[in-house]
């Protein structure tokens, strides 16, 4: 298989083998985790900026009522592009990456455990990327259907539309390679004595997360391959005209849409539970029950997929049920959120950075997860649905939870990636101008929301202006204060003071054993775990 | 791990299959309880057991559905 596993224990870490490709081509040709899991972060980041840059277009055009800058039909084409590369382009690569980087340092493995594959995985990913955003340069330009495709829309649109579905295609393909290897490699690729129940709880996170995606990926790809032969081949799946049923798609995309949301808050959750732990120097409060818990909560995912749907005509009996199971659903998330106050209960806190992260995760979280449980009330939700209401909650648990967590872990890990000390002043100034400006820009939002202002709408009436100014000053804000993450990320590569191989006093796992930056080649032999080093 | 295959002991595995996944649903448990239940458990058990009561849940809700929304 690999070189490495030929050279064993005798050979000197670091990357200098003769044989290694150099330049670009070690990054095309690269089977390296750490180098995949590079990737992955930085074309994250890339997508970041890109679907930013979006929202910065959509929150302009709503600083005032009335068109400024760009037509409804280009308006419409931001919102979609800016929700689709948030997700599968931003957000879900990130967390793949953080995958890829601490997986098998965490569990003691050499590499993932299909490592050709691996590098297969990310490489899908820019194609993808590149369908999407060229899509607005073509004639009719990208889809402007919104980030759920739904038809009769989807069906009618122009070649942009075929360009995000073979965008999504890719990406559907490339999540499920990454979730089969992150599944392999925790199955079996283990040290020996690290049994599952002491494997760190990010692990736990995506071992879950990874049979999500191989649950939901293909039922996404079903969907937009019906809207494909819809619109190409004369079936009917979706068009009434030919028998078909547009709100069957409803039906399947958020067969797949419900599930993704925990595709994205699990891994979040298992970042949170390294991190509170090593800053507040206590091990996880509730550690089993948490991944009882986790593997409950993707279970239940998988049965409330209508209560986004509660407007489109189901019957009485049918919004009951979705109603009742969503309610009942936020109980073990609710009790997550219970873990980790009681982890910090008592403990000896400090607040570096990533710990304010986490913090700000924690809190933000909770607010998103209390209007889910408002919009999950069905006769509140026909009076919501499409609102800014929604947009607000589901900012709060993407960007303050999700992303917040993926900032933390970005911390938390770069002393061991670069083996350099973040700037820690600047690390704080990025948290507390981030933390503020998302609330400028969100919070007003559910204010919007309930007087009546709906979403993905370039103009709007006069009464809803003051709140759309405030939220767009925060949004760029929260913009602005991204290029400050960029800066330090980049300092802290070139240079900084020397991180230790444990540079987090209360950090625990077999990751911070090794030395900071961690060699090219770790675990070529599989370590010896002591009683201690079990899970995080 | 308890291997036997006399009738008490499969039925007491059931049980504290039912037991883990019950109380992974609320979220919380004592360690002591979930090191009594989980001591012999084999995860398909486990995963089985989640299906079923997951199977079961949608069930009772759907019957209470029926139950409030009778005309
Ligand atoms: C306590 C847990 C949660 C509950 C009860 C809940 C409930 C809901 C409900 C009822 C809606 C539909 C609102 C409408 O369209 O009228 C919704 C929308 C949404 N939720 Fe949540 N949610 C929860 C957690 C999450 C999490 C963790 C995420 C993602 C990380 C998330 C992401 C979203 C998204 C993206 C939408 C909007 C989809 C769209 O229409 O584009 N939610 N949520
Ligand atoms: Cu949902």
């Amino acid at each position: 298989m690999e070189a490495t596993h030929v050279h064993g224990a005798g050979h000197a870490h670091g990357d200098d083998h003769s044989h290694h490709p150099k330049g670009i081509m070690r990054w095309i040709t690269t089977t390296n985790h750490k180098d995949i899991g590079t990737m992955y972060l930085w074309f994250s980041f890339a997508m970041f900026m890109v679907g930013g840059a979006m929202a910065l277009i959509i929150r302009a055009e709503l600083f005032q009522p009335g068109l400024q800058y760009v037509e409804p039909e280009f308006f419409n084409q931001m919102i979609t592009l800016h929700g689709l590369i948030m997700v599968f382009g931003a957000i879900m690569p990130a967390f793949v990456g953080f995958a890829n980087w601490m997986i098998p340092m965490m569990i003691g493995a050499p590499d993932m455990a299909f490592a050709r594959m691996n590098n297969w995985s990310f490489w899908l990913l820019p194609p993808a990327g590149i369908l999407l955003t060229a899509s607005m340069f073509v004639p009719g330009g990208a889809a402007g259907t919104g980030w759920t495709l739904y038809p009769p829309l989807s069906i009618q649109m122009g070649i942009g539309m075929d360009m995000a579905i073979f965008a999504v295609h890719i990406l559907g393909m490339s999540s499920i390679m990454g979730s089969i290897n992150i599944v392999t490699t925790i199955l079996n690729l283990r040290a020996p004595g690290m049994t599952l129940m002491r494997m760190p709880m990010f692990c736990w996170t995506w071992l879950i997360t990874g049979y999500l995606l191989i649950a939901v990926m293909p039922v996404l790809a079903g969907a937009v391959t019906m809207i494909l032969t819809d619109r190409h081949f004369g079936t009917s799946f979706f068009s009434a005209a030919g028998g078909g049923d547009p709100v069957l798609f409803q039906h399947i995309f958020w067969f797949f849409g419900h599930p993704e949301v925990y595709i994205i808050a699990l891994p979040a959750f298992g970042v949170v539970s390294h991190v509170i732990p090593a800053f507040a120097r206590k091990p996880l409060f509730g550690y089993t029950s948490m991944v009882y818990a986790i593997a409950s909560i993707a279970l239940i995912s998988f049965i409330v997929w209508a209560h986004h749907m509660y407007v489109v005509g189901m019957p009485v009996a049918g919004q009951l049920y979705f109603m009742y199971a969503t309610i009942l659903i936020a109980v073990p998330t609710g009790v997550k959120v219970f873990n980790w106050v009681a982890t910090m209960w008592r403990g000896s806190m400090t607040f570096e950075t990533p710990m304010l992260f986490a913090l700000g995760f924690l809190f933000l979280f909770t607010i998103g997860g209390f209007t889910g449980l408002v919009l999950s009330n069905t006769a509140v939700d026909v009076q919501l649905q499409d609102t800014y209401y929604v947009v607000a909650h589901f900012h709060y648990v993407m960007v303050a939870g999700a992303l917040f967590s993926a900032f933390a872990a970005v911390y938390y890990w770069l002393p061991k990636w670069t083996g350099h000390m973040y700037d820690e002043t600047l690390g704080k100034w990025h948290f507390w101008l981030s933390l503020i400006s998302f609330n400028i820009a969100f919070f007003p939002q559910h204010f919007l929301g309930l007087a009546g202002m709906p979403r993905r709408i370039p103009d709007y009436a006069l009464q809803f202006t003051d709140f759309n100014q405030v939220s767009t000053f925060g949004a760029f804000g929260f913009g602005l204060s991204q290029l400050l993450f960029l800066y330090v990320v980049l300092k802290t590569i070139r240079g900084g003071e020397k991180a230790a191989a444990k540079p987090w006093e209360g950090a625990t796992g077999l990751e911070w054993t090794l030395p900071s930056p961690a060699p090219y080649h770790t675990f070529e032999e599989p370590p010896v775990l002591s009683e201690a080093k079990g899970h995080a | 791990m308890s291997g036997g295959m006399t009738m008490v002991d499969r039925r007491a595995g059931l049980l504290q299959a039912l037991r883990t996944v019950l109380s992974a649903l609320i979220g919380v448990r004592h360690r002591r309880m979930h090191d009594e239940d989980s001591a012999g458990l084999r995860p398909i058990q486990v995963i089985v057991a989640g299906v079923v009561v997951v199977a079961v849940f949608v069930m009772a809700i759907i019957a209470f559905v029926q139950l409030v929304a009778i005309k």
